[in-house]
């Protein structure tokens, strides 16, 4: 029969008592974010990946990466920054690891500006066409430029894409009007 | 586009269905320990096959017949292939970045950049280094007990210095594309 010091003892259930604790608070903040931010960080895996499976392998992946993160959070930013930042690093890793095996050629937004248009603008009435063009759009863009339209359609403001990517506002700015320039010339109102 | 526009534009983005989705505690530590098992796993695999080698040549210089130049190639060789493990610990595959303080993007992207083309710069000196032991042990072949005609070890020479130039190019290629792409990323942080 093993004899186990009394000290010894209550030092070992403490840490599983702590353990026990962090665990509990990781579970709950992946939970409250889930609630609130889920909807954004399925569209942000429907905006990067166009096939099924992969984009649930995707989805599977920014949550793993989020519950992981939340062993870590305290509360260094503001739990949305947190959130988007772990989210966009998920997901632009998954590109990057499948990227190798597409051989896709990623561009940046002002490439795709600089590009001449062979189609139609799409009218805002067809939502499921908008949609498609949409995630078709972000698709092209390297990872940055992807993440600076899809924040931009999340309603988030240049100060805060900023503070997600770490591109200087001014940047984000300049990003956000070729964005704009780019959408104008893709969408139109469906009036 | 007008601001009416926008707002239409990132309301039809926002209103898209999507599938409520959530991963249950067991699922998602499941997952988590999964994907470190996948890391350690492909850490260890490159470890093993450098230790192959290692062991391979080590085995050659003890039990072998070749003469001295053949075991001093081996020595070198077993060096080369230490030194390897020591590398690919030390550069080894990497999990995902979420970090202390959940860096940026552009930190993640840059710092990934940054690694590649280090990696892809060290291929000189990682490929280099086992020229002095595979040139002793290819000469070591002709001038050994065995004597194996020239023209063998000469082969081997001459293919392996074909690769290690196209490697050394390629990977100053690949280097410099990746500079080019932090510097871009530099510019962006302001």
């Amino acid at each position: 029969m093993r004899l186990i010091a009394p000290q010894t003892r209550d030092r070992s259930l403490e840490q599983d008592s702590a353990t026990q604790r962090q665990r509990q608070s990781q579970d709950d903040l992946y939970t409250s974010a889930v609630a609130t931010f889920g909807a954004p960080m399925a569209r942000l895996a429907a905006a990067y990946e166009l096939d099924r499976s992969l984009r649930q392998d995707l989805l599977q992946d920014i949550h793993v990466a989020l519950w992981r993160s939340f062993a870590t959070f305290r509360n260094q930013c503001s739990l949305r920054t947190w959130i988007y930042r772990v989210a966009h690093n998920a997901a632009a890793d998954f590109v990057r690891r499948h990227k190798r095996l597409r051989r896709e050629v990623l561009m940046s937004i002002e490439d795709l500006e600089a590009l001449p248009e062979d189609s139609d603008a799409e009218r805002l009435h067809d939502e499921a066409a908008v949609v498609e063009k949409l995630g078709a759009l972000i698709r092209q863009l390297k990872p940055i430029d992807r993440d600076v339209i899809l924040l931009y359609l999340e309603e988030m403001d240049a100060a805060s894409i900023s503070e997600v990517l770490g591109i200087s506002p001014d940047n984000v700015a300049q990003k956000i009007h070729r964005t704009k320039k780019l959408l104008n010339r893709r969408f139109r109102s469906g009036d | 586009m007008s601001t009416h526009e926008e707002q239409q534009l990132r309301e039809i983005w926002k209103g898209q269905a999507v599938p409520g989705f959530r991963m249950a505690p067991e699922q998602l530590r499941a997952r988590a320990s999964r994907f470190e098992t996948e890391i350690r796993r492909r850490n260890l695999r490159d470890g093993v096959s450098f230790a192959l080698i290692a062991i391979i040549a080590a085995v050659g210089i003890v039990t072998g017949t070749g003469g001295v130049l053949i075991r001093v190639g081996g020595v070198l060789m077993v060096a080369w292939a230490l030194l390897s493990i020591y590398w690919a610990r030390l550069y080894g595959a990497m999990s995902v970045e979420t970090g202390a303080d959940a860096p940026t993007l552009l930190q993640v992207h840059r710092r990934q950049l940054e690694r590649q083309r280090d990696i892809a710069l060290s291929w000189p000196w990682g490929l280099g280094l086992v020229i002095p032991g595979f040139v002793l042990v290819c000469l070591g072949m002709s001038l050994g007990p065995r004597r194996l005609d020239w023209t063998v070890p000469a082969s081997f020479i001459g293919v392996f210095m074909f690769v290690y130039v196209a490697v050394v190019i390629y990977g100053r290629m690949l280097a410099g594309r990746w500079q080019r792409e932090i510097d871009a990323l530099r510019a962006l942080e302001g």
